[in-house]
């Protein structure tokens, strides 16, 4: 494996995490608000995240090297873990489209908010078997559920920090009420973070041939410390501008988008650190 | 390697065989003064072993990588999307990625000059005659249910069809007591 060949596959992730949050988190934003404006504006985002779902999963046929056979990778789905991801990928592009369909068409709340809560489920399945493409007997560093709860971590900070600077970007308008959930889900990212990234350090001793491992894991334990490190201060941005914006003072994109960028970096770089940190038995 | 490589028109960094120097061990001082050592070396040739339940076809979400009647396993280039899942996935390395043609690419036993009645190139053209083939069970007659040897891996995780006489020297399966000293030919 050369590095950085799997550069196409960290923006595919990311951006499919990215959309899934932003669909789970736009749903909690909603809350039981009637309100049009908070309506309107969750819509837009549903309909940013269908784009950045499109734009992952176009993105994901650079990484194959005939793109033109990407319809025969169904055809394994009774058994290989790759094609099932394939499929739910489909199944997850669906739900947003028919989202997005019934926001366009202006259908009523409740089910403008069965179809998020489908979506964003659609969503938690699909970063479970693409977790399993990752989990594979003959690759020890990935062999744990570390793969999936980090994935969740990136769709939880990924989608908050999204839909603040959405909500940031309406100014006083923003009501104060949906900035509690963007903060909860990115803490929740945050924690979820803590969890996957030590299970992310392969144990040595694992490996028949260490040499095998393209980072060594004392440099992917200093990495993922960076890349904590980085993510964290995004959330700690994100915690201070709802801080501030709870107390009347203002939600600002001066904090949010900072917060946001910071969080992206923090993703970007841990990811290529998950793919640099591809380990496998043998030779 | 390079009879293969030769034989099968194979690009620059494809490589269907490969040939692993595996080594280890260091010299020790004893109490009187003097040295001793414990130092080892070997190879292992390996290509695809043709694995009764190989890893690469399992994975393969196009199907195209597929184990035939007579156990071969091979890559359909009709149907491979190139992805390199199979790469990742198999621990000795055997399909083998050709940029050019955007697909996988590894051993295929050599089907059309054994269909002609040929021995495959990497046997015929083993100078020291130590690498055979045939059926698994005769191999495993003739040369005994030899354990593997590092730096292989467990043979439950593909059963490979394939029988190692091992070295005096070689050390067990899961060993970390060597590396292989040649990566940039694997």
């Amino acid at each position: 494996m050369q590095y950085l060949q799997e550069f196409p596959l960290v923006f595919f992730t990311l951006l499919v995490q990215t959309a899934v949050g932003m669909v789970l988190v736009g749903k909690c934003v909603l809350g039981r608000e009637a309100d049009r404006s908070v309506r309107e504006g969750v819509r837009r985002q549903n309909m940013a995240a269908l784009l950045l779902f499109a734009v992952g999963v176009l993105i994901s046929f650079v990484h194959l090297g005939t793109p033109l056979h990407a319809p025969f990778t169904l055809l394994h789905v009774g058994q290989s873990w790759l094609s099932r991801e394939i499929l739910m990928v489909g199944v997850v592009g669906v739900a947003l489209l028919w989202l997005v369909v019934l926001g366009r068409k202006g259908q009523a709340v409740k089910s403008e908010k069965q179809a998020m809560v489908l979506a964003g489920l659609c969503g938690i399945a699909l970063l479970f078997v693409m977790s399993c493409v990752y989990n594979q007997a003959s690759m020890p560093g990935w062999r744990n559920w570390g793969v999936f709860i980090a994935f969740l971590a990136s769709m939880c900070m990924l989608g908050a920090s999204w839909h603040a600077v959405a909500l940031s970007l309406r100014g006083d308008a923003a009501p104060v009420r949906a900035l509690g959930p963007c903060l909860v889900w990115a803490v929740l990212g945050l924690a979820l973070m803590a969890v996957s990234l030590p299970l992310g350090i392969p144990e040595p001793s694992s490996l028949v041939n260490p040499g095998s491992l393209l980072l060594p894991p004392v440099c992917i334990a200093w990495s993922s410390g960076l890349h904590a490190l980085v993510s964290g201060l995004g959330v700690a941005l994100l915690a201070l501008a709802t801080a501030r914006g709870m107390q009347g003072r203002g939600f600002r994109p001066a904090l949010t988008v900072p917060a946001f960028a910071l969080i992206v970096l923090g993703e970007m770089f841990g990811r290529l650190v998950f793919y640099l940190s591809y380990s496998r038995l043998g030779m | 390697m390079v009879a293969c490589m030769d034989g099968h028109n194979l690009p620059q960094g494809v490589m269907w065989r490969r040939v692993a120097e595996y080594t280890g061990g260091k010299w020790v001082r004893r109490a009187n003064g003097t040295y001793d050592q414990n130092v080892f070396s070997y190879y292992t040739s390996i290509s695809c072993n043709h694995c009764k339940d190989p890893v690469c076809v399992k994975v393969c979400p196009t199907t195209a990588m597929h184990k035939d009647a007579q156990g071969i396993v091979s890559v359909d280039h009709d149907k491979c999307v190139g992805c390199r899942y199979c790469e990742w996935n198999c621990p000795y390395s055997a399909p083998q990625y050709d940029k050019q043609m955007g697909k996988m690419t590894k051993c295929d036993f050599c089907k059309d000059r054994l269909a002609a009645g040929l021995k495959p190139l990497c046997v015929e053209a083993c100078p020291m005659r130590a690498i055979h083939f045939g059926e698994y069970e005769e191999l495993k007659k003739r040369f005994g249910d030899a354990a593997h040897v590092a730096p292989l891996p467990e043979q439950s995780l593909t059963s490979p069809c394939l029988v190692i006489t091992p070295p005096h020297n070689a050390q067990p399966v899961g060993s970390n007591q060597g590396s292989i000293r040649n990566p940039e030919e694997m």
